[in-house]
């Protein structure tokens, strides 16, 4: 059983695996996205099919769900992600030797002071297929600092002007790390890493396979759209390459529009599971030099249609 | 004693616990008033504060002025009452921007103190530390804008978003701004266009002047790294330094209610940074 409450509890509640099963507490924490769910172990729920079904059906309706005080080990941490599907490593960033597919995503005092670096994304989408979802785990943050934003691209996607809906109908775009993550590198490195993993090309409006929800699926990954420059709107060779930017630009920025948004604050083993198909985010880079040490089990999706 | 104070993030935004604002006296104002200066957004909670006794806070800060309201509907033009339920047609604040920045002397302070919230929650604010804003931008950029300066028309949000005419007889306010200027208290250097008052740049060409404004704003609102998001609950007064933030007022929770009443203390004219 689901119950909804308004509050949050006076005291966080204490989790340990395979204790509390039956009662997961779950607190909206904006009229949009996210939930905080309680009184529940990931480790538990990794082996209880009815815990499990009940948290996909929540990760449907919230798109991320945080959970706090899990103390439970990696193993367990990739037991959780792998009932969802196969786990992925990332190209640039390292995984956990002895977990394969837990991503370490690891900053501190050597790390670049790098305003820069961060976009509203959705992860990965670089691939033919990019993630279903991430559970993603803090295991040391700064005491202030570092929290990550959500954004709801189904919100983004219902709210756009219907003229816009209208322009934007079959439209589709390239996605590529070239330009993105290689976008530091030496040209050497960087087209080797563009010969690995090629653009992928995506609908501009996806549409999520398990809701048939219609989501706006363009981020920083998008470099631009491959069939916008038709005869029709084309009437003198590039003219059309400003419409195409400028409309672009106006898509990918609905993604900062805070009446689509959580912001989550960091604790010492809070997780955050994320519908990596619907949903962006934005870890937010404001605690240099402290160190803030986050791990990712990344779950392999579809080919988005 | 010195004052409780518990971060939201490094750059912005504390709560302050233990201060009755109905008890604040001139030691203790002028300990908010440090505080303020440092965190630029400060919170606090389970209020019960009068309307009176809001006024009489409001008046320890900026020249001591209150500012009177072009748009009081309240029978008390130093009191803005925020009112948005399911007929609004907008709520104030929904975007990026300072307050009344279109005045030769901005607000100083803006205090707003929620009186409902609406039911299921949202109705949160997000601010952003425009000192921050300045500092994070490319160094070729920051000499570019430092040399500018900008247009701030009341009727850009009043009449040609809100389709508000104003009083008979008068116009609103209107002014030039740097757009660095100088902070008055802290002397830093705060970045001072904002997507609600701000028209155009002088000295430039109208082209020049959309694009450059249209990178400053995206500036401000692709960086969360500057900013921070609070959550209301009921009785909570937040308290902003107007001249080196701005904010956007979530409205997500259409069509349910929420109330609140600004007072705003008065500032001073405005020079260019240095």
């Amino acid at each position: 059983m689901t119950q909804a409450i308004q509050r949050r509890p006076e005291t966080p509640a204490v989790v340990r695996a395979h204790t509390l099963q039956n009662s997961i507490k779950v607190e909206q924490l904006t009229c949009s996205i996210g939930a905080e769910l309680s009184n529940v172990s990931l480790a538990a729920a990794a082996v209880d099919d009815t815990l499990l079904a009940e948290i996909r059906s929540l990760l449907l309706k919230h798109r991320v769900l945080f959970f706090r005080d899990q103390d439970i080990s990696r193993a367990e941490h990739v037991a959780f992600a792998r009932r969802f599907g196969e786990l992925e490593d990332h190209p640039v960033a390292g995984s956990d030797p002895d977990h394969p597919g837990l991503v370490r995503i690891y900053k501190s005092l050597d790390s670049k002071k790098e305003h820069y670096e961060n976009a509203f994304h959705c992860d990965a989408t670089w691939r033919e297929c990019p993630p279903f979802g991430c559970v993603l785990r803090c295991v040391e943050t700064p005491e202030v600092g570092g929290d990550t934003i959500w954004v709801n691209m189904v919100e983004a996607y219902e709210k756009l002007p219907d003229s816009v809906k209208a322009r934007i109908e079959g439209l589709r775009a390239k996605h590529s790390i070239e330009h993105t993550f290689g976008a530091a590198m030496p040209p050497e490195a960087r087209a080797k890493l563009a010969a690995q993993y090629p653009a992928a090309e995506h609908p501009v409006v996806r549409t999520h396979p398990e809701t048939g929800e219609k989501i706006l699926f363009v981020c920083g990954f998008a470099s631009h759209f491959v069939n916008y420059h038709t005869p029709q709107n084309v009437r003198y060779g590039q003219d059309f390459t400003i419409e195409a930017n400028n409309l672009m630009n106006y898509l990918i920025s609905q993604a900062e529009i805070p009446e689509y948004q959580v912001r989550f604050r960091w604790r010492r083993n809070s997780f955050a599971f994320w519908d990596n198909r619907c949903t962006q985010h934005y870890a937010v880079q404001d605690y240099w030099p402290a160190v803030r040490k986050m791990e990712r089990a990344g779950i392999i999706g579809d080919k988005p249609y | 004693m010195a004052l409780e104070l518990v971060q939201f993030t490094p750059v912005i935004g504390s709560e302050i616990r233990g201060v009755d604002l109905n008890q604040v006296d001139a030691t203790m104002a002028a300990k908010i008033k440090t505080a303020l200066n440092e965190r630029l957004v400060l919170v606090f909670r389970d209020q019960s504060l009068t309307r009176e006794a809001h006024k009489r806070f409001a008046r320890f800060f900026g020249t001591g002025q209150l500012q009177r309201h072009a748009l009081s509907r309240s029978g008390d033009p130093e009191i803005l009452d925020v009112k948005t339920d399911k007929d609004s047609k907008f709520t104030a604040g929904e975007g990026w921007h300072t307050d009344v920045s279109c005045e030769a002397a901005p607000i100083s302070a803006s205090m707003l103190y929620l009186t409902r919230m609406p039911e299921g929650g949202g109705g949160d604010t997000l601010f952003a530390n425009m000192a921050e804003a300045y500092e994070q931008l490319s160094e070729p950029v920051k000499v570019l804008v430092r040399t500018l300066k900008a247009v701030h028309d009341g009727a850009l949000p009043w009449k040609t978003i809100y389709g508000i005419d104003p009083k008979p007889g008068t116009t609103y306010p209107r002014y030039e701004h740097p757009v660095v200027i100088r902070h008055p208290d802290t002397g830093r250097a705060v970045l001072f266009v904002n997507r609600g008052f701000t028209t155009h740049l002088t000295g430039v060409s109208l082209q020049e002047s959309r694009f450059l404004l249209e990178m400053l704003f995206n500036h401000i609102e692709a960086s969360p790294q500057i900013q921070c998001r609070v959550q209301w609950r009921p009785n909570t007064l937040i308290m902003w330094d107007n001249v080196a933030t701005q904010h956007h007022a979530v409205w997500d929770y259409f069509p349910q209610s929420r109330y609140a009443e600004r007072v705003s203390s008065l500032g001073v004219e405005l020079s260019a940074a240095a």
